[in-house]
């Protein structure tokens, strides 16, 4: 029982936490206490060592601890500073590789589909409970050096970002790939006048979104379809694709680059948003592929550079938002809280609620501390197309 | 024959922009007949086709050295930019005969043997710097510049460049800097000047070693900067902020991966670094003939995937990549225009035809930075994100 905290204790060397378990305190690491972690019952402790971040996560579910603060992001945050996950995955016994390769497995077999489905079908009233208007569930953009922008700011910011550096003008034809519930065609049909479709493998998505742009009176310019991005025929001046690399396995990285060079006019330009992954090896986590993320994958930046390149698309630009991202988490867990109480509690019990908060809580730790970035990558379709001197 | 060969490849293949050729008082227009021409080519000797055909932009290179054809409107990158646009260089590269071919590996071979310290030297390495004292700024900035006005001098060019890598470095009075591929110093005495920074470079080039370490002394920074005679790998120390500005173009490809090591090695574990160079964003990453045989031995052009790559298993990450290919073409053209205005300037040591071979070389770099696959890339990474690192970028 004492195994992981002997770890934490010889592994925490810059902060440390506090452990209350059956009244009596420890404090393991050095320095000041980030978080206060109060155990009701200590079993988990002996798993941890064994399947790490999902034993961790299905007993903050279970209640069997709980963090002072409901702060989950101080907890990880601490330990994933001090790269204590590296410890534990060098320790980690054959149960993990057997668990992890039993739910890659699940995941596998319930495919691309499946696992969007199981994700993002949850029900639409849980997004609108934590995401801004646009339902966008994808990293904003903060335009304040100060932080202090609101989620509803920050959505905006970013679709206003994308939008200019793709260059959108009056009667360009955009595709977006993995377009959620519209909003960012929504907001480039509204702001530049563009037209054009997007693609989802939600159907909720796909139908809520047609909802939207029906309501604004946009049918005649852009329209969603039920369908995946290998799919897309015609040809577009601009290629978007916000947040839908994550939910591919590297095999379909070109694939999706050579739809978007198949379908990009020859003066185009396209812009990919993704989670990425900084380090040699990508090490998905248990608990997000379990329950939050099934089947997903951070790319790394060289992958997709690489298929840029194979197809000649000229990379214009790489920008690292993880701090933005950081922000936006932390603007969705607030919104989720205050949200909560109002929520269907039959479907959205006790156990999914702190399910959904320890996963935003280890979001928030991971886009501080680890190998998370965030990138938006510009290139475009024509090397002799005149550049600004400045850059968006 | 081959005459006539030229001319229907250029019929056949240039839908954009059009090109006048006059030959023996003929004129011949190809491309859009009834767009102005982008220039106004005189061919003064039928060589001029024959090498064209055999040999791409290396025989082009070489006519333009010996007069085969001179410029009557437009400019020689105008001239080229038509051909690039057009990808006429991968076109004749396909056409292009075993002999050439066999050449092209002869120039290639012959460098590998003599090694970097020579193929380095024979560029940089000139007897005195009058030539390029006739078309760089005062600093003597042998590298991509920024350009906030088109219209301004080289000297704000550079400033603005130098200004903009010190501040995506974030450099704070009192860090250490490393700068691989120093050249002349004049970024490190900039960041020492402007940013309180102490540091140190390496270079390969004696003539840069000696002039650098006499530019850090006549700025009072002796006891600051140390410039050191020796290549990147030979560098000890570490440093807060690393740099390297257009010194990776002279590494073999399989040396990315050594390279990333030593900057991994230079680096604290809070540091931060920029790397900056001429890239190619497609698959091949090779230097143009004419440039490996005139210009730069044994360079190459790394792609971004491939230094990213590096970076990545070394847990350095990636913060931000900007592509300052406008900033080249613009740096190239306004190098060519002093270089034209001043060249009259240079001494014995440089005839006419290497004049041109130098007119050539900077024009032909424009034309390829406007219409190639090219690239110039700054990439900023760091070894664990900083924790104060600023949301919005530089």
């Amino acid at each position: 029982m004492t195994a992981f905290l002997d770890l934490l204790d010889q592994s925490l060397t810059d902060g440390s936490i506090d452990f209350v378990i059956n009244g009596t305190s420890r404090r393991v690491g050095k320095g000041d206490p980030e978080a206060v972690v109060r155990v009701s019952d200590a079993k988990f402790l002996d798993e941890v060592l064994v399947t790490g971040n999902l034993a961790l996560g299905e007993a903050y579910m279970r209640g069997d601890f709980s963090i002072d603060g409901d702060d989950v992001a101080a907890f990880i945050g601490v330990m994933l500073r001090n790269q204590v996950d590296v410890r534990i995955r060098e320790r980690l016994g054959p149960g993990m590789a057997l668990k992890m390769g039993a739910i890659r497995a699940a995941n596998k077999i319930r495919g691309r589909f499946g696992n969007i489905h199981k994700h993002f079908d949850i029900g639409n009233d849980l997004y609108e409970a934590f995401l801004d208007s646009s339902l966008a569930y994808t990293c904003g953009y903060e335009a304040k050096p100060d932080g202090t922008s609101t989620l509803e700011e920050l959505q905006q910011n970013k679709f206003a970002r994308i939008c200019r550096k793709l260059q959108l003008k009056e009667g360009d034809r955009v595709a977006d790939l993995g377009c959620g519930f519209g909003g960012l065609l929504i907001y480039a049909a509204e702001h530049h006048g563009i037209t054009g479709k997007g693609l989802t493998i939600s159907k909720k998505q796909a139908e809520k979104a047609n909802e939207r742009i029906a309501a604004k009176g946009l049918a005649d310019r852009i329209r969603v379809e039920y369908a995946s991005y290998e799919t897309l025929t015609g040809t577009y001046d601009k290629i978007v694709s916000v947040g839908m690399m994550e939910h591919l396995t590297d095999r379909e990285y070109p694939v999706v680059v050579r739809v978007a060079k198949q379908c990009l006019q020859p003066h185009g330009r396209g812009l990919f948003h993704f989670i990425g992954y900084n380090g040699p090896k990508n090490h998905s986590d248990p608990f997000t592929q379990k329950y939050i993320f099934p089947g997903a994958q951070w790319p790394k930046l060289s992958q997709l550079a690489h298929e840029l390149e194979r197809k000649a698309l000229g990379i214009l630009d790489v920008e690292n938002l993880v701090r933005h991202y950081t922000l936006t988490l932390q603007r969705w867990l607030e919104k989720f809280r205050d949200a909560y109480p109002s929520l269907d509690h039959s479907r959205y019990d006790l156990p999914f609620k702190r399910m959904w908060e320890y996963y935003l809580g280890c979001a928030i730790a991971s886009s501080l501390y680890s190998e998370v970035a965030l990138y938006q990558i510009l290139f475009t379709n024509d090397y002799a197309a005149p550049i600004p001197y400045q850059r968006v | 024959m081959e005459e006539r060969t030229f001319f229907e490849i250029l019929d056949r293949f240039v839908d954009e922009g059009s090109l006048d050729f006059i030959r023996e008082g003929r004129r011949v227009r190809v491309g859009q007949q009834d767009a102005p021409p982008a220039a106004v080519v005189r061919i003064h000797h039928p060589r001029f086709f024959k090498r064209v055909l055999a040999s791409g932009n290396l025989g082009l290179g070489e006519a333009f050295m010996d007069g085969d054809f001179t410029i009557e409107k437009g400019s020689v990158t105008s001239f080229l930019t038509v051909l690039v646009r057009n990808r006429l260089d991968k076109r004749l590269a396909r056409g292009m005969t075993l002999p050439m071919a066999a050449r092209l590996l002869w120039i290639r071979l012959v460098n590998r043997l003599k090694g970097r310290q020579t193929a380095i030297s024979s560029h940089y390495d000139y007897e005195d710097d009058t030539l390029f004292e006739q078309f760089l700024d005062p600093r003597m900035i042998y590298s991509c510049g920024y350009v906030t006005d088109p219209g301004g001098t080289i000297d704000e060019f550079q400033r603005h460049k130098l200004q903009r890598i010190c501040e995506k470095l974030r450099l704070q009075p009192g860090e250490r800097l490393v700068d691989l591929g120093c050249g002349y110093g004049g970024l490190l005495i900039y960041a020492a000047q402007h940013f309180g920074v102490a540091g140190k470079g390496c270079t390969l080039g004696r003539r840069h070693h000696a002039r650098a370490t006499a530019n850090v002394a006549a700025a009072g920074l002796s006891d600051r900067i140390e410039i050191v005679h020796s290549p990147y790998d030979a560098v000890d120390g570490t440093f807060d902020k690393l740099v390297s500005v257009e010194m990776i173009e002279h590494l073999r490809p399989r040396e990315y991966g050594r390279f990333v090591d030593v900057v991994s090695r230079l680096l604290t574990p809070k540091g931060m670094g920029l790397v900056h160079w001429i890239a190619c964003t497609e698959r091949r990453n090779t230097h143009d003939p004419f440039i490996q045989k005139y210009v730069l031995p044994d360079s190459s052009q790394p792609r971004l995937s491939e230094v990213v790559s590096e970076l990545e298993e070394h847990d350095l990450a990636v913060l931000d990549v900007e592509n300052l290919v406008s900033h080249y073409a613009h740096t190239l053209r306004v190098w060519n225009e002093r270089f034209l205005a001043n060249s009259a300037k240079l001494g014995n040591g440089y005839d006419e035809r290497f004049k041109r071979m130098w007119q050539y070389y900077l024009e032909c770099s424009a034309a390829a930075a406007h219409a190639s696959a090219g690239a110039l890339y700054q990439v900023l990474f760091a070894r664990n994100y900083p924790p104060m690192l600023p949301l919005q970028r530089v």
